[in-house]
């Protein structure tokens, strides 16, 4: 028993040896990165908002400054990132420069996404920072997205339903909109691919719908990441589907992280590398859930549940390094298992601390029950598409 | 008369009535009143030594010169003020025979004079050189008149004061003690233990204050012709008396009158103003300068649209209520666009230029407000390079607050300043980040909504902050005026006296022609 859990909290040389493969690893995740392009108060945290589903104190404590001019804001942690925005603060000051920023995030940068709020003409220096940043690498795709669209209606509901999709709806289009969003459009000309409208907007704002737009927005995002980074998009978007309870809401980006993580690791063809680091990773993602419940995980609660969920984990671990010995085929199926594994751990990780969370403490088999049963439906979805499961409502 | 003569007069007159006050006292001491009556005497005299040391301690029985700097100074200005104030600092340390010496005053001019000559002109070798004989007459001219005003209005009989006088006053009070003396003998024959009391008393008492007030009125009226004086020399080096003392006095006097009511200078002129104050509206593009200016108006005369509009600098005239001046707005080009021309920018540079006051427009929702900050900027740098200018004061309009959130609600009126409403709240959040960002330049910073139907602010907040700034705005304006007509005036005299020399010579040459041929 002791030896198993000396291995389960690795002393501090091995987490040395584990952040390092895990920075190895997370070179090779399908990470997405939005360059954040506008003024202040343009609406770029309600996008990051809106795409992650976190909220907002959480973004302004998630952005770290990263260049002289721009911070970085990985979702949902540094060490297992599903999404990454870029976010230049220096754009308005007068000796800005987008050199810097260029050299260190031209080439990994996939989308830019510009922010500019419908009635504001004022966009001089976005302009022609846009233009830089547009002929360092013309074929990266650039949207541009108009928000506070209400205030051009003041006091008034927006639209319904939302006209600014079909080219059809436009008589449905307030005409103060409409000549803005033209004279934006022009504006913008030849340096952006495409044009979005939303308005996302805070409750107190008193608007029926506060994310007008937003379905719309992701789904060009979609459509304009090269496609081995849509999965992640997708299976974020995926895997929130359903999830009522906010701890799980909050929980599932961290899974989706670490089972790519996880994943990622599993496919390397290297024998015996993420038998060494998968319960690393496993470790860490469940110390974040039980930071994030509000539960302290104590070594003993941790061997205690991994018990129950079953004490086959390792040997199914060693049965799959075996797979890898057989190339390719056999490091696909050792990512899908290392992936499924993590999945299923996460979530029921979550199944047992909601389950605390409303004052029972669930039966060994219920728990058991529950991973098998994610384990067998993520080794499915993972196996199919790559993409992890839709979770289960369960509130 | 000489100094005998004048003591027996003076005994003549004074005898009898040391005679009355000695059979007086005998009396009053026989018949037993003495100690009753003495009380209410004794409380008279002690009253007044009280009230007469409180009032010199206050400088309370002369009005107090003061050395704040005008409205009208400018920052040099303010920073010469401060010389002068050091010399009237050290004017209580001067003897009386300085104070009473025409020799003093003429040395003070003169050396106050090169003082400010080098503050103004640094590096010059001859600062003085430079003045006009007019120019120097004009600071004579006016310091005089103003002197010979405040002593006829603040010293009691001081238009029959010499300097005779003046040097008597000190005499005056040795005197004063001589004959006292006199009294105090008598009167200790007659009632020894009561008069010792009194004498103690008085000779703690009474000549102290009075040769304290003598003092006080030298040192009163050398800091009174300090501040006069300094007043003009500081108007001559700035180069604002060069438009001549007629202009000089229309233009400035008058606007001291009216805005300083109970100054040091009387009232003379009528309650005229400068007519036409200039307020020129600059801001980024799309915040609601137009919209403002509709809402001042209160009509639509600036064209207004839900894309930029206004391309050039217009022209708008109000007369506000309450506002004792005609207003005339200026409309500009807004900022940080890529559509307006270098030309239409530096027309509104040079709107804010020529403004006495700046309404900075900003959105409420746009907190970008860098390109304002440098704008602000550029305009403070121009005017600190032409330092007999005062840069116009700044207020920050903060627009489009109805879209505030909650972005659904508007149910004025808003009281921004004591907020409870979550509106009320996030309009003074806004005010406040305002303040943060560009605080420094501005001298108010008020909301406003200009939306059709749902105007709001103009007149609970642009228009007062308007008003309590006019003082200083009439400050900009005159500076301005005087600024503008000083040069042109002296081309036209020289230009003038020219004329005058070319006809005489034209005469004196036709003469000879004539006379040769």
């Amino acid at each position: 028993m002791f030896s198993a859990l000396k291995k389960l909290f690795p002393a501090r040389d091995r987490e040395a040896e584990l952040d390092q493969h895990l920075q190895e690893l997370r070179q090779r995740l399908p990470v997405p990165l939005f360059w954040l392009f506008g003024k202040t108060q343009s609406g770029k945290t309600s996008v990051v908002k809106y795409l992650t589903g976190a909220d907002q104190a959480e973004i302004g404590q998630g952005f770290r400054p990263c260049t002289r001019h721009s911070r970085l804001y990985e979702f949902p942690t540094a060490e297992a990132p599903l999404l990454t925005f870029l976010d230049t603060r220096g754009l308005e000051e007068v000796g800005y420069d987008p050199a810097e920023d260029l050299a260190r995030f031209n080439e990994q940068a996939h989308v830019v996404l510009v922010t500019v709020k419908l009635m504001d003409h004022a966009q001089e220096r976005i302009l022609q920072h846009l233009r830089t940043l547009r002929q360092a690498r013309p074929e990266r795709p650039v949207l541009l997205v108009l928000t506070c669209l209400h205030e051009a209606y003041p006091q008034q509901q927006h639209p319904q339903p939302y006209p600014y999709g079909e080219p059809g709806d436009a008589a449905r289009i307030p005409e103060a909109v409409q000549r803005n969003l033209q004279a934006q459009r022009q504006r913008f000309e030849g340096l952006v691919d495409q044009v979005v409208a939303v308005d996302l907007t805070p409750p107190e704002e008193g608007f029926t719908d506060p994310v007008y737009g937003g379905s719309v927005l992701k789904q060009t995002l979609v459509e304009m990441l090269p496609a081995a980074y849509r999965q992640t998009l997708l299976a974020l978007d995926e895997g929130m589907k359903g999830l009522q309870d906010l701890y799980a809401r909050r929980a599932q980006p961290y899974i989706v992280g670490y089972t790519t993580l996880a994943g990622t690791a599993g496919a390397m063809p290297i024998p015996w590398l993420d038998l060494l680091i998968l319960p690393g990773i496993q470790t860490r993602m469940i110390y974040h859930i039980a930071e994030l419940y509000g539960q302290p995980l104590t070594p003993t609660r941790y061997a205690e549940i991994v018990s129950t969920l079953g004490a086959g984990i390792l040997f199914r671990q060693a049965t799959r390094e075996l797979l890898k010995f057989i190339p390719y085929v056999g490091s696909v199926a050792g990512g899908v298992l290392a992936a499924a594994s993590t999945y299923a751990l996460g979530k029921a990780f979550c199944y047992y601390y909601s389950a605390v969370h409303k004052g029972h403490v669930p039966q060994s088999d219920e728990l058991r029950r529950y991973y098998r049963e994610q384990l067998e439906q993520a080794r499915k979805h993972w196996h199919q598409m790559g993409t992890p499961p839709p979770g289960e409502p369960h509130s | 008369m000489s100094r005998w003569r004048i003591v027996v007069v003076v005994m003549l007159i004074v005898l009898p009535v040391l005679f009355l006050a000695c059979v007086g006292s005998w009396h009053l001491w026989q018949s037993g009143q003495s100690f009753t009556l003495w009380w209410p005497m004794a409380g008279c005299m002690m009253l007044g030594y009280l009230l007469a040391w409180y009032w010199q301690h206050r400088r309370e029985l002369l009005h107090p010169i003061e050395f704040t700097p005008p409205a009208l100074s400018t920052e040099r200005d303010q920073k010469a003020w401060e010389l002068i104030a050091a010399r009237a600092q050290a004017a209580s340390q001067l003897e009386v025979s300085q104070l009473t010496s025409p020799e003093h005053y003429l040395q003070t001019a003169q050396e106050l004079a090169q003082e400010l000559a080098v503050f103004y002109y640094p590096g010059s070798k001859d600062p003085v050189a430079a003045l006009t004989l007019p120019e120097i007459l004009s600071v004579i001219e006016l310091a005089s008149h103003d002197l010979h005003e405040m002593v006829e209005r603040y010293l009691p009989g001081g238009h029959l004061l010499t300097v005779q006088d003046l040097r008597r006053a000190r005499q005056a009070t040795d005197w004063y003690e001589s004959a006292s003396m006199v009294y105090w003998l008598v009167s200790a024959l007659i009632s020894p233990v009561n008069t010792g009391l009194r004498y103690a008393a008085s000779t703690v008492g009474l000549s102290q204050p009075l040769r304290m007030l003598q003092q006080n009125v030298l040192v009163w009226f050398y800091t009174a012709y300090l501040q006069r004086l300094g007043t003009y020399l500081i108007e001559v080096y700035s180069g604002r008396l060069r438009v001549g003392v007629q202009r000089y006095r229309e233009l400035v006097l008058k606007e001291a009158a009216a805005s300083t009511s109970d100054g040091v200078l009387p009232a003379t002129a009528g309650k005229e103003t400068v007519e036409v104050v200039t307020l020129a509206l600059i801001g980024q593009v799309k915040v609601g300068k137009s919209s403002l200016i509709n809402a001042l108006l209160g009509e639509q005369k600036a064209f207004t649209d839900v894309l930029p509009a206004t391309q050039g600098v217009e022209r708008y005239t109000l007369k506000p209520e309450g506002i004792p001046s005609t207003l005339q707005l200026l409309d500009t080009v807004g900022y940080n666009q890529q559509g307006p021309s270098a030309d239409q920018l530096q027309a509104t540079q040079e709107a804010a230029r020529q403004a006495d006051l700046i309404f900075l427009v900003l959105h409420a929702r746009n907190p970008a407000r860098q390109v304002d900050a440098q704008v602000v900027q550029e305009l403070r740098q121009w005017f600190a390079a032409r330092p007999d200018l005062k840069m116009p004061p700044i207020v920050a309009v903060v627009t489009h607050i109805d879209l505030l959130t909650p972005a659904m609600e508007w149910a004025p009126p808003y009281n921004w300043q004591a907020p409870q409403r979550p509106k009320e709240q996030h309009i003074h959040q806004a005010l406040l980040a305002v303040q943060e960002q560009l605080g420094d330049y501005l001298a108010a910073v008020v909301p406003a909504c200009t939306a059709e139907g749902k105007l709001f602010g103009i007149n609970e907040g642009v228009l007062p902050a308007l008003a309590t700034r006019l003082e200083q705005v009439r400050a900009v304006t005159v500076l301005r005026c005087l600024h503008a007509e000083k040069d042109v005036g002296k081309v036209r005299k020289v230009f003038e006296q020219m004329l005058a020399v070319g006809k005489f010579a034209a005469q004196t040459l036709w003469q000879r022609l004539s006379a040769n041929s």
